[in-house]
């Protein structure tokens, strides 16, 4: 079979896209919601075809400054997924989680990181579950790992990993927001072109 | 007026003085900077990877460590500089995440600085001053005018070359 040329891809592969990656998005936002105690607020799924070069020219451009939180996804389904926190959102986020006043945390200490992290996998393991699913295929989370710093440096390493094959990289991205605190976050998801065809496949428009 | 020439991720500039050239955000990718300090003429380069050997696509001399010296060498000499009076400092090449290594690419910092080393051993260029390794993101800007680097961090700050 040929490989899959991203740049191809159809408006029902978009679209199909878009429908899987909505469902995924919707469980992780309750799953979220539940973990906070709190309303947490989705959005529709963003499905992005860029150059590698570029990717983080929508993440808020490369200097931008986040807490990170990178899974790498094994199995059938080849990955990565990038939760990103304004460095703000992190810190309320902990307080939330610590049930501490809004504005506590100022530092991200060995055990906020360890909550950030949890909550990272937390959301990972909602939206993939609600994939894997649904497309029929095992996807492995690893443990997240996570850092503090400007967007770019955190996502080369992805990007590089991405490099080897593609030029141009496939983001599935889902804005979520709490509403009371303005807590905010993003979730890109970025498949490896094998898998991309492989989920095509399982949802049945592989080739339109 | 000097100018401020910005080299994103798998790109490379080479120019002269008074101007400036600047990259952002380097994690595990490595910025190579090359500098006549005579003729004052330099470059910089943000490579991604090693080798061609590491991609199907290598139509891009500035992706790899392996031909983007060579590329930055060919493009500096049309603007007057010799290989002699050329010297080198590199940064990034971090590992952004402690717990990667068991992944295939999980040392490509380390591997994108040793290979850098390689080229420019290969091509008898001095390496002058480094910033390479450690888990944090850095940014580069280069004065064409004196040869100055400057690395900037959240973690470290300011730290010139």
């Amino acid at each position: 079979m040929a490989e899959i040329d991203v740049l191809k891809l159809s408006e029902r592969q978009l679209d199909a896209l878009k429908e899987v990656s909505s469902i995924g998005a919707g469980n992780a936002a309750t799953a979220l919601s539940q973990m906070l105690n709190r309303k947490v607020m989705m959005t529709v799924p963003h499905i992005r075809v860029v150059p590698i070069k570029d990717v983080t020219s929508f993440m808020g451009g490369p200097e931008n400054l986040v807490a990170g939180i990178y899974t790498r996804l094994l199995g059938d389904v080849f990955g990565s997924v990038l939760l990103t926190f304004p460095r703000d959102s992190s810190f309320a986020l902990t307080d939330i989680l610590m049930g501490k006043k809004i504005g506590t945390t100022r530092i991200l200490t060995g055990m906020s990181r360890s909550l950030l992290k949890e909550t990272g996998m937390i959301v990972t393991g909602a939206f993939l579950t609600a994939l894997s699913k649904m497309v029929k295929v095992t996807i492995i989370p690893r443990v997240p790992s996570l850092t503090l710093d400007m967007v770019g440096a955190i996502i080369d390493f992805i990007l590089i990993d991405l490099s080897q094959e593609v030029e141009y990289a496939i983001v599935i991205e889902v804005k979520f927001v709490e509403k009371q605190t303005k807590v905010s976050g993003h979730f890109f998801l970025m498949p490896n072109p094998g898998s991309l065809k492989l989920i095509l496949k399982a949802i049945g428009v592989e080739n339109d | 007026m000097d100018e401020q020439i910005k080299v994103g991720i798998a790109d490379l500039k080479v120019s002269t003085a008074p101007n400036k050239i600047i990259t952002n955000a380097l994690g595990s990718c490595v910025a190579i900077i090359l500098y006549d300090s005579v003729h004052k003429v330099g470059g910089l380069a943000h490579i991604m990877l090693p080798s061609t050997a590491f991609s199907k696509i290598r139509s891009n001399p500035a992706k790899f460590a392996d031909t983007a010296v060579p590329e930055m060498l060919g493009m500096m000499k049309q603007l007057g500089a010799l290989k002699t009076t050329t010297w080198a400092k590199i940064v990034g090449g971090a590992q952004m995440f402690a717990n990667v290594l068991a992944e295939p690419l999980g040392n490509i910092g380390q591997r994108n600085v040793q290979a850098t080393k390689d080229i420019l051993s290969k091509e008898n260029i001095r390496i002058v001053a480094e910033d390479t390794g450690g888990d944090c993101g850095k940014s580069v800007e280069f004065n064409l005018d004196n040869g100055e680097v400057t690395v900037k961090s959240i973690k470290y700050g300011v730290n010139r070359l």
